[in-house]
């Protein structure tokens, strides 16, 4: 395995709806991200086709398609994962991500968990992913995974992956702000960085959370990406608010560490088993 | 403040003209921001955190007082003026009581209350003539509290293109206000839409904004019933039902005029395009 892997966070501003101008963004931070020779550049969740797009999400994944298929023929010497809405069947909709490794596309995990509560409205939007697609992906000798949002809510999809293999966890999100009362953090910045750390930590994994920024309807995503190591200590944040790109190496010694002196080596197969059998 | 938690004004401020600027210039694809500045504290909030975000200079202040207006509000509103470093051409004082004087005549006599509403709809043509004089957006400067409780004028004061501020209590935005650097006077003024002689809102509503507040923050942001709010504020139950009821009676105030449906699919329920639609 290499000792490193570079990771880029392109913790963008999508527009709603506009996959061309997406698009040209997605280009300029890929060509940031080979200067800077990352190996993995994540976006947010949804990014070439913008969140909060409600009867749009009917008529945009062709665009998406055909967006998609310019980032696969840019044939870059990286893997790249950008978010989209897909036509899963022939008018069935997922919330999904995309890998595109080295020119080749991969292929995609679509969300498990759909939010229906508060301004969410997926679930009328959208079919669930199947946890078949919760694939690990090898790039550079490194095993990546991708959840989106609402996913890492709950510990089971970051714990499938990990299982499957993954040493990093992606997580693709598009959290908007609320509740700005108060000092300091919001309640949705602080749960977000306690969700990322315990992730990180009960994998003993590397976590990328990349969210999205800026406003979209009535909401403003917060931005704030960052990496948490395995041992669950946040290496890298991205600006709040504000358009940003993170580039942040990835430590093998940093996993090592922290499998040695963890209980991630041991798996209850048996605590899912009565997990199952519960609503 | 209450129950009411205290607003994060340093990131609140940051984060309205944020956004304010991004939706006059990214989204509508305008220049400038036009306000109305009545000496109030939610004219003088919008109109400072307009000139933050658009820059003094792309800002345009109006006053537009009418018979009922004090002369301290205008003192006050010229001191907004002032304030926000707007260029001497980017403000103007406008009085609209000939305009409503010519309609009264021609419509054969308003009572007190038709007048003061066809008072706030002149200010309303006014505004929106000059904004697309100016290649802007009349930014609105209703706030949460009495865009929730329906006191404004439909397509009067309510007849706007943005509600920047429509997201903070009336508490909160004279908390903004302070933060802002604005006077307390300004600040802490009591709170009047002066569409008639010693009109103000707590003469009219019978119960003041601090508690108003804290009853929309208990109903609708932690959703509890309203006997537990009267018990929590040490209030009559009355009271909250008051506010609540004022709450639903003008929810026709802050929606679009209902479409009766009629196709496959209408505007309404089913059109469920997002305001910003590329």
């Amino acid at each position: 395995m290499k000792e490193t892997l570079r990771v880029g966070i392109a913790q963008m501003h999508s527009l709603l709806g506009n996959v061309d101008k997406n698009l040209e963004k997605h280009i300029v931070y890929i060509e940031l991200a080979r200067k800077e020779k990352v190996d993995l550049l994540v976006f947010p969740e949804l990014s070439l086709t913008g969140y909060l797009l409600r009867d749009i999400a009917y008529e945009i994944a062709e665009d998406a398609e055909e967006a998609l298929n310019e980032i696969v023929g840019r044939a870059e010497p990286m893997c790249i994962v950008p978010g989209l809405v897909r036509e899963a069947r022939t008018g069935i909709y997922e919330n999904s991500v995309a890998y595109v490794c080295g020119g080749e596309l991969h292929g995609f995990y679509s969300k498990l968990y759909l939010p229906d509560y508060g301004l969410f409205e997926e679930a009328r939007y959208f079919r669930a992913g199947s946890v078949a697609d919760a694939r690990v992906h090898e790039w550079r000798e490194w095993r990546v995974g991708s959840i989106i949002c609402e996913d890492a809510w709950h510990p089971e999809p970051a714990e499938l992956i990990s299982r499957r293999g993954a040493d990093v966890i992606v997580i693709h999100a598009a959290s908007p702000i609320r509740g700005l009362y108060g000092t300091g953090d919001t309640p949705p910045e602080r749960v977000w960085e306690a969700v990322a750390v315990t992730r990180a930590v009960e994998n003993a994994s590397y976590v990328v959370f990349v969210n999205r920024v800026g406003p979209e309807n009535e909401e403003y995503f917060w931005g704030g990406s960052m990496v948490v190591s395995p041992e669950g200590e946040v290496v890298a944040r991205a600006r709040k608010m504000e358009e940003d790109f993170l580039v942040v190496d990835l430590d093998i010694h940093s996993l090592r560490t922290a499998r040695r002196f963890s209980s991630y080596k041991l798996h209850r197969g048996d605590v899912h088993e009565a997990l199952a059998e519960l609503r | 403040m209450g129950v009411l938690p205290r607003l994060n004004v340093e990131r609140v401020a940051d984060y309205l003209a944020r956004r304010l600027r991004w939706y006059v210039r990214d989204y509508a694809g305008k220049r400038a921001g036009v306000v109305g500045v009545s000496g109030g504290v939610d004219s003088a909030v919008t109109a400072v955190l307009t000139a933050r975000a658009l820059g003094p200079e792309n800002t345009y202040l109006y006053l537009l007082p009418s018979y009922s207006t004090p002369p301290e509000d205008i003192e006050d509103a010229m001191y907004v003026v002032e304030y926000t470093g707007v260029p001497e051409e980017n403000w103007e004082r406008i009085d609209v009581d000939p305009v409503v004087e010519a309609l009264d005549a021609r419509l054969g006599g308003m009572t007190r209350v038709e007048r003061g509403n066809a008072t706030a709809r002149v200010r309303m043509i006014i505004l929106h003539q000059r904004a697309y004089r100016h290649n802007g957006l009349v930014i609105g400067t209703g706030d949460k509290s009495e865009l929730l409780i329906g006191y404004f004028t439909k397509y009067g004061d309510g007849g706007v293109d943005v509600l920047p501020i429509g997201g903070l209590y009336k508490t909160h935005v004279r908390e903004l206000a302070l933060h802002l650097g604005l006077p307390e006077r300004i600040a802490y003024k009591p709170s009047s839409p002066r569409l008639w002689p010693g009109q103000t809102a707590e003469g009219e509503l019978g119960v003041g904004y601090t508690v108003i507040d804290q009853i929309l923050y208990l109903r609708f942001e932690r959703m509890l019933r309203e006997q537990e709010i009267a018990a929590r504020l040490g209030i009559r139950l009355d009271t909250v039902e008051k506010v609540v009821g004022l709450v639903k009676r003008s929810q026709h105030k802050r929606l679009p005029p209902e479409v009766f449906h009629v196709g496959m699919r209408d505007l309404g329920s089913d059109w469920r395009y997002p305001r910003e639609w590329f």
